[in-house]
């Protein structure tokens, strides 16, 4: 069952336009198999430990899954790994079933859709228009289809009216939407996005949340998410992987993972602030923490359920 | 010795463009521009009339005021030479020509080389206005197309278009580490501010070697090579 | 040292032209290769040109409380090698030109000459020769900083004399007079600049193979030298340029050196020319003298010869490991933490 919350405790937001005309790429992937597989994973950058050891997963089509972890756990370098950007030492990644290799791997683009941390390093062209059109040039696509996808992704990402502004312009929220726009026009049908809200103003921050639901429910994609932004977790993710030190720790349903505090202390990781104040609540009262809310509008309905 | 150079004030110009979009010359075709740039130019230091400098300073004065072409920026370009100039033009009043005009303790100033000087600072002053006409009235990016449509090698426009995209993340980056060093002390006396300078200077070479990997990283995740 | 827009005229901007474009041509093919040996690298040319603009915007205390700006391109030559420290100061050149109305289009070859070749070619050469004789990162960057500026200078200077010694109707001086004004006018400004340039380039270049050494290894700064063809090259080139000495002439007996009467033959010859003479002849040979006559270079020549010899001896022993050495030696000193991306 997916513990996605149905209504969410963000400010509500008006409908992003253009939003219902995206269409993920079809991936031919047999019924029951993974989009996205890792089997006993390791990388490790020169003459230091293990920044991945030993990790295994699978992600199934549509899935919506939260990649958590401390700084340094792996996060990143998991991504690159299933992006096909680094080569691991041990272990395989498959992407649509196919694995990965040096040959397949440069064809990794048209699955996968990669958003870095810092979009500085992503954003390298000069004008806006011209860095959302760079990935669906490379997809050999007719001119005219890279306009209809690039003008689809300004407008779904809104910053069509930065289409003709030069990178160094942008504010940082911008550089972030716009980094966003250029993954959205490849229509990938898996989006690895590392750290998607760091520098997102709350309003911002609850338009890109609409977004992300929308691509992954309504759409079909498949979103793998890093974030340490705890509370926006059960917004977007039906599944939660946490890792440590290069160790895959946790893998399972967000509500069972953001309850489970010992787990999370243990990776270094805080809870949603309300979930953090109704089990410390519970302690004090002595009671068995369970039913834990994970977020405001849960608290409330809680809440009003108590007191009627 | 060079005059002050201040990318805030680049950005500044940059951004006062983007407000004019439609005003004046702005409207042009950046490869007319660039062509008649370097025609201008070419036939400036090669047809040497007096007449010809001064027909194209104003002419470019002209252009960037209908452009509403910002006056700090169009300033700029009249005042930024005049340092490496006015040397030239002395040199040349007292090195070149035969009729004396005055006498400066051991120098002469010729009337020959007085005119050479002139026009030498003139030709300089029309040089550099048409530069600025093209800077202020054209977004970088369309001078980048016109310089691909023009054929120059693909390598060379690329690397260009690099260097421009991040010299201002690269000063953002530099500015802050010198803020924090003069915060700390780090500025005072020409000593320390040279062995600051230094290794701020090496801390923002790493910095541009590491994203260059991410970088190339960020163009192979787009299907890049 | 920029040449501002429209000093150069005629002639001078044409020959300054096409050699800027040569210059180009040679870092663009170097920059071309290098993106074709490594495709993956390739944002390192933009990102390294970007840096190297930025040095030319970098403020350094110059005399009397001013700051001035050092060329950069000694550090880009050094960084990235001649030919592609020169194309990619060209090209921080252009955007000066276009962005801050420093030098021009019509002088970009002038200051491609001065700054690309002088300083970065010029850079590169001090600093490897400065490695070379075992100077630490911090003396040859500086050393290369120094030097670059200077020949950056002396360059320009030459460029504009020689514009109007030459090209400029009714020139008062020659040349040299030219020269020697241009330098005495810019050398008391441009002096305290080219010693912030040596700081900061040395400071910057030992810092970067401090912290990060194996970038200075990936950029082949700092790399197994090729001491012996650098050496031999140079004694080549010595070889090639000494005057001839007269001190020892084949036809002068030794016994009767200052005796001989000129245009007499010599009553004895060397036995081993002797037989020389005879083989060759036999072997159908005609004997000549020799291509490079060593003897005639007397013992200025051997002197010389010694030097050269002695001076090689110590460079190579000094730097024996590194040639000999294996390829996967570890550095001395802990090895500092690398950015994971």
């Amino acid at each position: 069952m997916s513990s996605r919350l149905q209504t969410s405790s963000l400010p509500a937001c008006s409908p992003l336009p253009g939003i219902a005309a995206c269409k993920p790429a079809p991936v031919s992937v047999p019924a029951g198999q993974a989009v996205l597989e890792a089997e006993k994973l390791h990388f490790r950058y020169a003459e230091e430990s293990d920044a991945v050891a030993g990790v295994s997963f699978k992600i199934m089509p549509g899935e919506a899954v939260a990649l958590c972890g401390h700084n340094g756990s792996g996060k990143t370098t998991l991504m690159k790994l299933l992006a096909g950007l680094l080569k691991p030492v041990k272990g395989r990644v498959r992407v649509a079933g196919t694995e990965l290799d040096t040959r397949s791997a440069r064809e990794v683009f048209r699955t996968v859709g990669l958003l870095f941390q810092d979009p500085q390093d992503q954003l390298f062209c000069n004008s806006v228009g011209e860095d959302v059109a760079y990935g669906p040039r490379n997809l050999v696509l007719s001119e005219a289809e890279v306009n209809e996808r690039v003008a689809l992704a300004l407008d779904i990402t809104e910053v069509r009216h930065l289409e003709k502004r030069p990178i160094h312009h942008l504010s940082g929220g911008e550089m972030k939407r716009v980094a966003l726009a250029g993954i959205v026009a490849m229509q990938t049908s898996v989006l690895i996005l590392d750290e998607p809200f760091d520098g997102l103003d709350p309003a911002a921050t609850a338009r890109l949340v609409t977004l992300i639901r929308h691509l992954a429910n309504d759409h079909g994609y498949t979103v793998v998410m890093a974030t340490h932004q705890m509370s926006l977790v059960p917004e977007v993710a039906d599944r939660m992987l946490v890792m440590q030190g290069g160790l895959l720790i946790a893998d399972g349903p967000v509500r069972e993972l953001l309850t489970n505090i010992p787990l999370l202390e243990q990776a270094r990781l805080e809870p949603p602030s309300i979930t953090r104040f109704f089990y410390k609540k519970a302690l004090l009262e002595n009671r068995k923490p369970e039913r834990l809310p994970l977020t405001l509008d849960e608290a409330l309905q809680w809440y009003r359920g108590k007191t009627e | 010795m060079s005059g002050y150079l201040s990318i805030s004030d680049l950005l500044k110009a940059e951004k006062a463009m983007a407000g004019h979009l439609r005003s004046g010359l702005r409207c042009m075709d950046a490869r007319l521009k660039l062509a008649l740039v370097v025609v201008a130019v070419l036939f400036n230091v090669v047809l040497l009339d007096y007449r010809l400098s001064l027909g194209l300073l104003l002419t470019a004065w002209i252009g960037m005021a209908a452009s509403r072409a910002p006056f700090r920026q169009m300033a700029w370009f009249v005042v930024a030479p005049v340092w490496a100039t006015l040397p030239v033009v002395l040199g040349l009043a007292v090195g070149l020509g035969q009729t004396p005009l005055i006498k400066i303790g051991h120098l002469t100033v010729y009337h020959e080389g007085l005119a050479q000087g002139g026009q030498a600072a003139l030709r300089v002053l029309a040089d550099t206005s048409w530069t600025g006409l093209l800077f202020l009235t054209t977004p970088f990016t369309e001078i980048l197309a016109a310089l691909r449509w023009f054929h120059l090698p693909v390598v060379v426009v690329d690397t260009l278009g690099f260097m421009y995209r991040y010299v201002f993340l690269l000063w953002e980056e530099f500015s802050a580490m010198r803020i924090s060093a003069r915060a700390r002390g780090g500025l005072l006396g020409w000593r320390r501010q040279w062995h600051t300078t230094g290794v701020i200077t090496a801390q923002v070479f790493l910095r541009a070697y590491d994203r260059a990997q991410r970088i190339q990283q960020a163009v192979q995740a787009r299907g890049g090579v | 040292m920029h040449i501002s827009e429209g000093i150069l005229t005629g002639p001078s901007f044409w020959a300054t032209t096409v050699a800027g474009v040569a210059v180009m041509i040679w870092g663009v093919s170097d920059m071309k290769r290098f993106i074709k040996e490594q495709p993956e690298r390739k944002p390192l040319l933009g990102m390294a040109g970007a840096f190297i603009f930025l040095v030319s915007l970098i403020p350094i205390p110059a005399y009397m409380g001013t700051c001035s700006h050092p060329c950069g391109t000694p550090l880009a030559g050094i960084l990235l090698g001649p030919g592609i420290g020169a194309a990619l100061a060209g090209l921080s050149l252009v955007l000066q030109a276009l962005l801050f109305a420093h030098g021009g289009f019509a002088t970009l070859g002038a200051n491609i000459l001065s700054l690309g070749l002088g300083g970065a070619a010029g850079g590169w050469l001090f600093f490897k020769l400065g490695r070379k004789l075992g100077l630490p990162l911090l003396a040859a960057a500086g050393l290369s900083g120094l030097l670059g500026d200077i020949l950056t200078y002396l360059i320009s200077g030459s460029i504009l004399g020689g514009h109007l010694a030459f090209f400029a109707p009714q020139p008062q001086y020659g040349f040299g007079r030219y020269l020697a004004v241009i330098m005495a006018a810019y050398v008391p400004v441009q002096l305290p600049i080219a010693l912030g340039e040596m700081a900061v380039t040395g400071i910057a270049v030992r810092s970067i193979g401090r912290q990060r050494p194996e970038v200075l290894e990936g950029l082949r700064v700092v790399s197994k030298a090729t001491l012996a063809m650098v050496l031999g090259l140079g004694m080549v080139v010595s070889l090639l340029s000494l005057p001839s000495e007269t001190q020892a002439s084949s036809t002068v007996p030794v016994t009767e050196r200052g005796n001989s009467k000129a245009g007499e033959p010599a009553a004895y010859t060397g036995m081993d020319e002797k037989v020389n003479e005879a083989m060759a002849e036999a072997a159908g040979a005609k004997p000549h003298d020799p291509y490079i006559n060593l003897e005639a270079k007397g013992d200025v020549w051997n002197a010389i010869l010694l030097a050269g010899g002695g001076l090689a001896g110590f460079i190579i022993g000094r730097r024996w490991h590194l040639l000999f050495g294996r390829a996967n030696e570890a550095p001395s000193g802990p090895t500092p933490p690398t950015m994971k991306p």
